[in-house]
């Protein structure tokens, strides 16, 4: 029984290593589909900006309307910022992990200590492996930089300045 | 990138020896022409973008196979990355670092496990009788091969490499002396099992030997061999990356039989006391003179996170 406590407080500790460890690869991911998004909805924006010179005036009105709308999605897309979201706190797939964890084929003590162990292994590789990669990003700010900004700030070594186009 | 991982693993354990070898196979993201097997790891590391939307666990009868998009992924070698179903636990792990990854480009430290894991599939797949031998000397896949640049490990192995009394007033050595000896008596014991005659291991002790280097006798590397070739080639596998990481045949050895079926209670570690370990020496000069940014701190992570990433592939239910 003491041991289905133990189990079930590692499987909390191991979803909080997950979500911490998940949190920004899931904003950066989040972001990236925010521009995506973006960029098509503009694509379609200026398909409708095309048919706002439709004379058909009933067709036009339907453009413009369709038009505002876009506009509004273009807008809370933008302003939309993903750190604040209240999906950084779960874990997908928690129902299934606690499954693996809790199902007992033998209740044989040194298999859960085993199992125990396991769970924390894997919570001290989760950790590592984050605060790893940031320390990494932290030392190596090139790593992140698009190509544009690493133009930027070559040209800027030497005295000058990329055109803004 | 995977095949990066692997290759720079071999790359170390031969050292200097391997220098023109380095240079007549191509190393790092494997860019080369020949290498256009059509895997999804190929792929991501030729235009280092995030190709895919969904990663999913696909289960079969003996194992779980991790998909992208419905596609199974692949290692290096072109075989489906899959695990055995007494893995299941491995498997959520290798989706979560493919699906966690952020979507600008993929770093090749970013995935430790997927690393280990390939490298164990292609092992396994090489070992093979009649596989191909271009593709065993693609991977460094030659098992005896391994082992013997393995076993130079032992020689010069961390834990048996003791510091003089005067440095830092005695205080590493008396820890090195505390937490090494042990562990040494306990893999004397461990491995005499391998051999006829106990096994008695040579430890330098910079006070009585100085600088002279260490050499093992036939005996004991006879009985490390023994050990060695009784390994399954997936923990085999696993040895090699925490040998590799920890330079010291003996934590490795340590790592394995704590996730073997059953360990023996005088072995018993945990991971992170393999690290400290491994690290040992790094702790006192960092307590005397300080930590050096981009070095120590981002070491620290390395190691443990590399232990950690090898106990879990060896871990089975």
């Amino acid at each position: 029984m003491a041991s289905k406590v133990e189990l079930l407080s590692s499987y909390k500790q191991l979803v909080r290593a997950l979500v911490k460890s998940n949190r920004r690869s899931k904003i950066v991911q989040q972001l990236e589909d925010n521009k995506k998004q973006i960029a098509l909805l503009t694509y379609r924006k200026i398909s409708l900006i095309r048919q706002c010179q439709d004379p058909d005036p009933q067709e036009k009105l339907k453009a413009m309307m369709n038009l505002n709308g876009l506009n509004k999605k273009i807008d809370n897309l933008k302003q939309d910022d993903p750190s604040k979201s209240r999906k950084l706190y779960f874990y997908d797939k928690s129902n299934e992990l606690k499954k693996l964890i809790m199902e007992d084929r033998s209740a044989e003590t040194s298999t859960i200590i085993k199992k125990l162990e396991h769970l924390r292994d894997i919570a001290g590789f989760l950790q590592n492996q984050m605060e790893f990669e940031q320390l990494v990003e932290r030392y190596n700010p090139g790593l992140k930089m698009d190509q544009e900004e690493k133009v930027k700030r070559t040209a800027a070594k030497v005295g000058l300045q990329v055109p803004d186009i | 990138m995977l095949r990066h991982a692997t290759f720079r693993s071999l790359r170390s354990a031969h050292l200097c020896s391997v220098r023109a070898y380095a240079r007549a196979t191509s190393l790092g993201i494997d860019s080369s022409v020949e290498n256009n097997l059509q895997t999804e790891t190929n792929r991501a590391s030729k235009t280092l973008q995030k190709f895919w939307n969904d990663v999913s666990v696909k289960e079969c009868d003996t194992h779980l196979t991790v998909m992208l998009d419905n596609k199974p992924l692949r290692t290096p070698l072109g075989n489906a990355l899959s695990v055995s179903k007494d893995r299941k636990l491995l498997a959520l792990l290798l989706q979560n670092e493919w699906s966690s990854m952020s979507s600008l480009a993929i770093k090749p430290h970013s995935l430790p496990i997927t690393s280990i894991v390939s490298r164990c599939i292609d092992l396994e797949y090489t070992a093979k009788p009649g596989s191909d031998p271009e593709l065993v000397a693609k991977i460094g896949g030659d098992r005896s091969v391994i082992s013997e640049s393995l076993l130079r490990y032992l020689d010069t192995d961390t834990l048996m490499c003791l510091s003089p009394r005067a440095e830092y007033e005695g205080a590493l050595r008396a820890a090195q002396d505390e937490l090494y000896l042990p562990v040494i008596s306990q893999v004397e014991k461990f491995l005499s099992r391998f051999a006829q005659d106990p096994v008695k291991l040579q430890i330098l002790d910079a006070d009585v030997h100085g600088l002279k280097g260490n050499l093992q006798d036939k005996n004991t590397k006879e009985a490390a061999l023994a050990y060695l070739n009784s390994l399954s080639m997936w923990d085999f596998a696993v040895f090699e990356k925490a040998v590799l990481t920890t330079k010291s045949f003996l934590c490795g050895l340590l790592l394995l039989h704590n996730k073997s079926q059953n360990p023996s209670s005088d072995m018993k570690v945990t991971m992170e006391k393999i690290a400290q370990f491994a690290t040992l020496e790094t702790i006192y000069q960092v307590e005397r003179w300080g930590e050096v940014e981009d070095t120590h701190d981002v070491d620290k992570r390395d190691v443990r996170r590399n232990i950690n990433a090898a106990s879990i592939v060896a871990f089975k239910e």
